[in-house]
């Protein structure tokens, strides 16, 4: 079942699991087994990233805390362009650099609590927790001219260029929106991006129309005082 | 700055809560710029439910609405009120100023501009809530002066209108007040508990921080309920009471300039 998979290089480290020997092993060692499985099923055996599983987990946690903390937070979809074009004519290694290439800026770009995920083909994600909207175009924009200004070097001394469409919609707490909700904004941003000539990032506009105080805006305020005044 | 060339400061006081001291502050703090030799115009800005008139213990032959339909000149409104200010009254129970409408706000406008050309100070007393109305006339205003006391639903609500008024009107200075505080030290305190919470929660997400300016804070003091009961200005009657003298402080942090935000709406 395991072999099945297909998660070899996963698999490679853990031979006790290749040779179907896990009754031998202790607890430790199973546990140990389970974690790097569950790592391995979480994230993008190519790039490194996170997979769409574990970013779908990302995005319904942020989109709750958002509301909670009152802190607004920033979506992006990112997305290689022509990327078939790119696997056709110079062939899926190439292809790969390209999106090991997409990977390297987001992980270059983002700060630790960011959550950087492939989505799938061509397709990226970043979630940004407590994000200004000043500040999200910036990261959106450098993202994009970095992998402008970064080609593949072929072996025969071309060079391969590439462009991304960034999509990217605010995760604010004035509207309570689900998971799928909240990425369908940002899709409709990317397709803008990409409907408008590609290369390009595009983002909602964040009016902050309505500025509710959250749970933990209010514990913050209050709690504090209410040991005060029992002194 | 009008025709006539003079600009007075123009202060809306809010709070956010109602019954924490809005009109209280706003009228003997008016007083109080009165005895330091200012000339100040309180003006009710709580339109559906004024009550400065009745705090103030005058008979008003004509109100704010007049002027707002064009029934009346401003200058048959405004009434001398004890104390050596002046005031502009406003009508109670008239449900149509529950909603902000463009003719209101054009109006509301004319009549603040044309004021400011004769006082140095213009008060804005607004009503409790953060309607549309209330957030106006705020906007209309240079300076904010927001009323709390140490309650904790008071606090919050002095938050969120902190917040609003920071998000919505980008707001970089904001005046404190705390009524009914024990000391200066408490009110002191309150004020820098929220400016953390500000500085967490609100400056995160503005282009330019939002400073909060403790401005000073009024004891509890029996004085007041007691001239509150006599529909007479405290300021007037008890003028030596520990909640006066806290009034003729405030009056001071405000009319020294340095000391006091003047931070304009965009």
């Amino acid at each position: 079942m395991l072999r099945q998979a297909g998660y070899a290089d996963g698999l490679q480290v853990m031979p006790e699991v290749q040779s179907g020997s896990l009754q031998s092993c202790s607890c430790e060692a199973l546990q140990a087994i389970i974690d790097r499985l569950c790592d391995i099923s979480l994230h993008d055996a190519l790039t490194g990233l996170v997979n769409t599983r574990y970013f779908k987990l990302a995005l319904g946690r942020e989109v709750d805390r958002v509301f909670r903390s009152g802190e607004i937070a920033l979506l992006l979809l990112i997305d290689l362009d022509s990327f078939k074009e790119i696997n056709d004519t110079y062939g899926h290694l190439v292809g790969d650099q390209a999106l090991l290439t997409v990977a390297g800026v987001l992980t270059k770009n983002v700060r630790p609590m960011d959550t950087a995920a492939r989505c799938g083909g061509d397709e990226f994600a970043v979630i940004l927790p407590n994000c200004r909207p000043d500040t999200g175009r910036l990261i959106a924009e450098r993202i994009r001219m970095q992998v402008e200004q970064t080609p593949i070097a072929l072996t025969d001394g071309r060079n391969v260029r590439m462009t991304t469409s960034i999509g990217g919609t605010h995760i604010s707490p004035s509207r309570k929106l689900v998971f799928e909700e909240v990425l369908d904004q940002a899709d409709q941003q990317l397709y803008r991006a990409k409907s408008e000539g590609r290369n390009r990032v595009s983002l909602d506009v964040q009016a902050p129309v309505a500025a509710p105080v959250s749970f933990d805006e209010k514990s913050q305020l209050l709690d504090p005082f209410g040991r005060d005044s029992d002194e | 700055m009008n025709s006539s060339g003079l600009s007075a400061r123009i202060v809306a006081i809010t709070s956010g809560k109602g019954g924490v001291g809005k009109t209280f502050v706003a009228a003997n703090l008016a007083a109080a710029l009165v005895k330091r030799g200012r000339r100040v115009l309180v003006l009710d800005a709580d339109l559906g439910l004024a009550n400065l008139d009745i705090v103030l213990n005058l008979n008003p032959k004509a109100t704010l609405h007049d002027a707002l339909t064009g029934q009346c000149a401003i200058k048959d409104i405004v009434l001398a009120a004890p104390g050596g200010f002046w005031v502009m009254p406003a009508a109670s129970g008239l449900i149509e100023y529950s909603r902000l409408t463009s003719d209101v706000q054009g109006e509301l406008r004319r009549i603040i501009d044309e004021l400011s050309g004769q006082y140095d100070y213009l008060i804005l007393d607004t009503g409790a809530g953060i309607s549309d109305l209330v957030l106006f006339v705020a906007s209309l205003a240079k300076e904010v002066l927001i009323v709390a006391t140490p309650e904790p639903a008071s606090i919050a609500d002095a938050y969120a209108t902190i917040k609003i008024l920071a998000l919505m009107q980008q707001r970089t200075s904001l005046n404190l007040v705390f009524n009914q505080a024990r000391n200066a030290a408490d009110g002191r305190k309150l004020t820098e508990q929220l400016q953390q919470v500000v500085d967490r929660f609100v400056n995160t997400q503005t282009a330019t921080a939002v400073r909060l300016v403790h401005l000073g804070h009024i004891p509890g003091d029996p004085a007041v309920g007691s001239a509150a009961r006599k529909r007479q200005l405290l300021f007037v009657q008890a003028p030596d009471s520990p909640a006066s003298k806290a009034v003729a402080e405030l009056a001071e942090a405000l009319d020294a300039p340095a000391k006091v935000s003047h931070c304009a709406p965009q």
